[in-house]
């Protein structure tokens, strides 16, 4: 014969086993003398905790604690209550802008705004002149005259010799000169290249 | 292959390609048979060709030998230089003048030609040689005149004449020392020029310099003009402004009149610069080919751009240079409007006057009297 749990006999004294345990498990007491000892045991341990638990412990007041657990309740209401009262502060109303401080205000940001405008706009003139295919220049330095687009050119030099005596001048026709004196004939050289 | 072999290689096809060029035919030198000069000899010298990439670079130094015909003094030559594969829409010129060359005599005039074209050109002279005019010591001219010679010819044997007439007077007024006073002056104007480079793109934008930082764009600010007044200009100067950004000058326009009652056909405006440290020099010239009719007013625009290396332009000031009427003569500054120190060195020092400077430095004061007394 198989007999229920120690846990569930307790559980069974105690009635907390559900309705088909508990049916069983009475049905199995019923019947079997070693497990209704157990469970009168239990009775018995129960009743005994019941008694020994039963009123206040030695030094406690029952008035005195009550009385405290009240007024702290109390206090408890009347902060909640105050709590309840309180309402904020409204935020300060801001003065209404005059027209002309509107007006002032929208022809400046105008202004701003015409001015990026413009620079942007001129900034992007000038990177699409940069990556525009590389014009034509003419140059004039100590060295000589050139005419160049950056993969042909055609320069007329200055003697080395002769180089610390020479004058420089571009015409806006698209033309520049050197001119300088040639230390060997004294004679005066103007090289000159020109923009068709 | 090791690097030396892979260096003789390079080093022969060098060779290869530079003797693969005959220079002594890179020249050719054509004048009309009715010139009043010619060509007696050319000298290639030591001209050589040098392979870069996939181009070639040319540099012939040419002396040129050449004999006047005429009957008559030639006071100044232009040879006009064309190098079709190499020059990009443009050509050269080689002018010689305050020259003085008696009938019959021969005279040298110097080419100094560097070119870079692509190796794979076709055949034929690498540069032409022709000749564009002669002037004579009467201010008559001969020639095909397409690079406006008769005008820059003239123009510079008025300013001999002006400067050799001035050193004459001042030598019978004051003497040697006087001269030689004058002279010094001229050396230290001439030596007070700040030396530099000038570029100009007649339309779009100026290319970046080699070392700008690319985000290095300027914005333009419009500059007022300065107008430097010469008393005897027959031209007056009114208005007019020009944009500047860093070292450019883009766009002038100057609003003028003519004082005279004859008309104008050509005439030269110097557009000087001041930079940021106070130096102020002549950047370019402007011309102005509009016919100008007497008493009449008209506005000069250009859409170049001048660019000078190395400086901050800070203002700008214009003066008028040289005048051309319609009737074929010329208004030059006399000595008198150049009395203005700051004309002075600023309108360039004439042919003359740097060839008789150079003289008296290197020859000294006594072989200046003796070219003044020719």
């Amino acid at each position: 014969m198989k007999h229920p749990s120690i846990e569930s006999l307790a559980l069974c004294a105690g009635g907390e086993l559900p309705f088909f345990q508990k049916w069983a498990t009475r049905r199995h007491v019923h019947g079997c003398d070693v497990c209704q000892s157990e469970v009168r045991a239990f009775l018995e341990a129960s009743r005994a905790v019941a008694r020994e638990t039963d009123g206040m412990p030695d030094g406690v007041h029952w008035e005195s604690l009550a009385a405290e657990m009240r007024a702290n309740i109390h206090l408890g209401l009347e902060a909640s209550e105050a709590i309840s009262a309180y309402k904020p502060a409204e935020p300060p109303v801001m003065p209404s802008l005059s027209w002309h401080t509107v007006a002032l205000g929208g022809a400046v940001a105008c202004v701003a705004m015409f001015m990026y405008w413009n620079a942007a706009l001129r900034k992007q003139e000038q990177l699409a002149a940069l990556r525009a295919p590389a014009p034509i220049v003419v140059n004039a330095s100590m060295e000589g005259v050139e005419i160049s687009d950056g993969a042909r050119g055609l320069s007329l030099t200055n003697p080395k010799n002769s180089q610390s005596d020479v004058l420089v001048t571009v015409s806006t026709s698209g033309a520049a000169a050197t001119r300088y004196v040639d230390h060997d004939s004294g004679q005066i050289t103007v090289n000159n290249v020109y923009l068709d | 292959m090791s690097i030396w072999t892979k260096l003789a290689f390079t080093t022969a096809a060098a060779f290869a390609q530079e003797a693969s060029i005959d220079l002594s035919r890179g020249m050719k030198v054509d004048f009309a048979k009715d010139a009043p000069l010619a060509v007696r000899g050319m000298d290639l010298g030591n001209s050589k060709g040098t392979p870069r990439a996939s181009a070639i670079v040319l540099d012939m130094h040419a002396t040129l030998r050449l004999q006047n015909l005429s009957g008559k003094r030639v006071k100044g030559v232009t040879l006009l230089v064309v190098a079709q594969e190499a020059s990009p829409g443009g050509k050269g010129s080689v002018a010689v003048p305050a020259l003085d060359v008696p009938a019959n005599e021969e005279f040298s005039v110097r080419i100094d030609l560097r070119m870079l074209r692509p190796m794979t050109a076709a055949g034929g002279p690498l540069a032409q040689v022709t000749l564009d005019g002669v002037l004579f010591d009467d201010l008559t001219f001969f020639g095909d005149n397409r690079l406006n010679s008769k005008r820059s010819l003239t123009l510079w044997e008025l300013e001999a004449r002006r400067d050799r007439k001035h050193l004459q007077q001042v030598l019978e007024a004051r003497g040697r020392e006087g001269l030689q006073q004058e002279v010094l002056s001229a050396i230290n104007r001439q030596g007070s020029r700040p030396r530099v480079d000038v570029q100009v793109v007649r339309r779009g934008a100026m290319p970046r310099e080699a070392n700008a930082p690319a985000t290095n764009l300027e914005m333009d600010r419009e500059v007022q003009f300065s107008f430097l007044r010469m008393p005897g200009a027959p031209v007056d100067l009114m208005a007019g402004s020009v944009k500047v950004a860093a070292n450019q000058a883009k766009s002038p326009h100057i609003e003028l009149r003519n004082r005279e009652a004859k008309p104008i056909k050509h005439l030269e405006i110097g557009l000087a610069m001041k930079d940021t440290q106070g130096r102020e020099f002549l950047a370019g010239t402007v011309p102005f080919d509009t016919p100008l009719a007497a008493k009449s007013a008209a506005k000069l625009t250009d859409a170049s751009t001048l660019r000078v290396g190395g400086v901050v332009i800070d203002s700008m000031s214009s003066f008028v240079n040289n005048v051309e009427y319609a009737d074929g003569n010329y208004w030059i500054p006399s000595r008198a409007d150049l009395a203005d120190p700051r004309l002075a060195g600023l309108v360039s020092p004439s042919p003359e006057e740097q060839r008789l400077v150079q003289l008296y430095s290197r020859k000294g004061l006594d072989a200046l009297i003796a070219e003044l007394k020719k």
